[in-house]
């Protein structure tokens, strides 16, 4: 807010208003106040080549590579915000609807393939922006830490999906990846959950008395972006990569649920970007 | 956070002390309050000397709650697939416990710990066996409910199925009427779990025999269970530190007091690596605090009613109660070979009460006859307790 009115001010003392010849044809012409804009932020999410589909097998995933079919994808991310191309950071106000409210936006993929999902997907985040050239795209996976306690008698959309809850933790799953690879004639669950842990004290119903040690909340900053041909994609397959699907640490979760001594999560927790949103490969624009 | 500290003034059941820094870091969700005026006081059925239990601000005791609780707690429509209801791992006659070592859910997952005892629940600091955030009964219900590993009732995604079950069941409209009767529709999810939390609260155990010696009875247990009390509370096996107070486990709370009590701590059942640390399937508190001190850190449960609550420990993995006493606690932790090889009366992390104590066979049985002196039987029969589906069918509509 600040920035933006200092830009809206600097904007008028120097008439800068049409001197802005690098904005996309995308781009309203560069006014001082620009009028917002209505913007639809588009999410895929792949598995290498093959497009996440819930409850279809994808090849080739993880290492040695298996055949992954996936029940499950949803996640959370707020503070979506476009960086302009005069470095200008934009908050996207995000439109209500069932799966965008406090601020938090729930991206769901799946369609009630798996235990506890729904039919209804939501791919795709919708808000209003003040008009600019925006060629960034930012944004926090995760749930704010004031809001990342369950409080069933108070949640409203889209913090009230059962299937999100982190119950035991007292929080939220801030991305859920369920599925399952074959093996024998059965299969093998490989769960990714990303969540907080380690919070201290007694956080159900408030917040944390103290920071978590793993807060595991990762804030990405996308180059490449624009709001007409580009699409972020979340990249499952290089997250995955260099675990095995198949075969889980005995005695640990299956899959890689946050814990940071569990060998399933060793490397896929650095890909996400937890230790450092530079390292990430979950997000890609396409 | 967590305080705890029990200190024992002269020979009988210990008192909890005032702890020096109990942080409730709670945003007042447990709440002890002064009654509301508009909500008639409970008629808590509790023995003597048992303090009234705090109770939720939002969720204040009422009759007619608790009995749609009972409803609910043994009503199958809570788990998905319909085979299983609380009562299902919390059955009456064996004081709310399943009888297994670990817990089974509804879909055939084998639980990692032990079912454990409801009684006396409404007196606990916090629920579970090892979780602090788990402050009341209605939080940790969600993990039952709604928790995906294990899954226990399996629940998560499909809260609307089970209010839709719900709302099919005629019976049901009167009950949550008459129990949320401010509320235009109080069939939520949040009303089911504050109506079994009310249920709970109703458990409680205080009418042993042990219970009518220490009332002046002295015809109430035999010799043998009062030598068993005299060597429990003593000090050489230091039993009491941990399972004292008229709820023989420490971290308890009641309606007044200053300070919740709360202690986690490490029993030596394991000691995988030589550093105290416990097989990776179960750290205990660690798993929530990630601190490295906490590995292995279990709260200690009542041991009101324990000779029905067998197999022992977190994960029930000694059978009998002989075993736990000599095989265990004499020893000063456990020594276990195969997978899990290890001698816990070695380990660097285990409670300063674990030490370990010599005791005769003759001394075992007299403890063994006061831990059976715990068993309230009336308890396990109360008809207030009991499944109401079996007593009167559903009525019609």
């Amino acid at each position: 807010m600040t920035s933006r009115t200092l830009f809206a001010c600097l904007a008028l003392l120097s008439g800068c208003g049409d001197g802005d010849s690098h904005s996309a044809p995308d781009a309203p012409t560069a006014d001082a106040p620009a009028a917002p804009i209505a913007v639809t932020i588009p999410f895929a999410a792949q598995f290498g080549a093959t497009p996440f589909v819930c409850g279809a097998p994808s090849p080739d995933v993880g290492s040695p590579a298996a055949t992954y079919t996936a029940t499950d994808l949803r996640l959370y991310i707020y503070d979506v915000k476009l960086i302009a191309d005069d470095g200008r950071e934009e908050k996207v106000a995000l439109d209500p609807n069932p799966f965008q409210g406090n601020g938090v936006a729930l991206l769901d993929f799946e369609n009630g393939c798996g235990t506890d999902g729904t039919a209804e997907l939501h791919t795709a985040i919708t808000g209003t922006v003040a008009g600019g050239s925006y060629h960034r795209v930012a944004f926090t996976l995760g749930v704010p830490a004031d809001q990342d306690h369950l409080d069933l008698a108070t949640a409203t959309a889209p913090l009230d999906v059962t299937g999100m809850y982190w119950a035991w933790l007292s929080g939220y799953k801030f991305l859920k990846l369920d599925g399952t690879v074959p093996a024998g004639a059965g299969v093998t669950p490989f769960f990714l959950h990303l969540g907080a842990s380690g919070c201290p004290g007694d956080n159900f119903g408030g917040p944390p008395a103290a920071p978590c040690a793993y807060p595991n909340q990762v804030a990405y900053d996308l180059t490449g972006f624009d709001l007409v041909s580009k699409k972020i994609v979340l990249d499952l397959g290089a997250v995955l990569a260099t675990v095995d699907l198949a075969t889980n640490t005995p005695d640990t979760a299956p899959g890689c649920m946050s814990e940071p001594g569990d060998p399933e999560c060793i490397t896929v927790l650095p890909r996400l970007g937890v230790n450092g949103a530079a390292n990430q490969m979950l997000f890609k624009i396409e | 956070m967590r305080a705890v500290v029990v200190v024992l003034v002269g020979g009988i059941a210990c008192s909890a002390a005032p702890a020096p820094t109990v942080a409730d870091g709670g945003g007042g969700d447990d709440a002890s309050t002064a009654p509301d005026a508009a909500v008639p006081a409970f008629p808590w059925r509790l023995p003597a000397g048992f303090p009234i239990p705090k109770v939720p601000a939002d969720n204040p005791m009422t009759v007619e709650k608790a009995l749609l609780g009972r409803y609910l707690f043994y009503d199958k429509r809570l788990s998905q697939n319909q085979t299983q209801a609380c009562a299902s791992c919390h059955q009456q006659a064996l004081a709310f416990t399943d009888g297994r070592s670990n817990a089974v859910g509804s879909t055939g997952v084998v639980n990692r710990r032990s079912a454990m005892s409801l009684v006396n629940v409404a007196y606990y600091s916090a629920q579970t066996w090892a979780n602090p955030t788990q402050k009341t009964l209605e939080q940790q219900a969600t993990v039952p409910l709604l928790g995906d590993n294990p899954i226990e009732l399996g629940m998560s995604g499909h809260e609307q199925e089970l209010l839709d079950r719900l709302r099919a069941e005629p019976s049901y409209a009167p009950r949550f009427a008459a129990a949320f009767p401010a509320e235009a529709d109080p069939f939520t999810v949040i009303n089911v779990l504050r109506a079994i939390a009310s249920f709970e609260r109703t458990i409680v155990s205080g009418s042993s025999p042990y219970d009518g010696f220490a009332n002046g009875d002295t015809t109430a247990i035999s010799d043998s269970a009062r030598r068993g009390s005299q060597l429990f509370l003593g000090e050489r096996l230091e039993c009491r530190h941990c399972h004292g107070t008229f709820a023989f486990t420490g971290s308890v709370t009641w309606q007044g007091k200053s300070q919740d009590d709360l202690s986690y701590q490490n029993d030596a059942l394991y000691n995988i690596d030589g550093a105290g640390g416990y097989p990776l399937r179960d750290r205990g508190l660690y798993e929530i605090t990630l601190a490295p001190a906490d590995m292995g850190k279990f709260r200690p449960p009542t041991i009101r009613n324990i000779a029905v609550t067998g197999p022992y420990m977190h994960d029930g993995s000694i059978a009998t109660l002989r075993d736990v006493i000599v095989n265990h606690y004499a020893r000063g932790g456990r020594l276990v070979t195969g997978p899990d090889a290890g001698d816990g009366a070695l380990s660097p992390l285990k409670g300063s009460f674990v030490g370990g104590f010599a005791i005769s066979d003759a001394e075992v049985d007299d403890v063994l006859a006061f831990l059976g002196a715990l068993t309230d039987q009336n308890l396990l029969i109360d008809p207030a307790l009991s499944d109401p589906w079996a007593a009167a069918p559903p009525e019609s509509p």
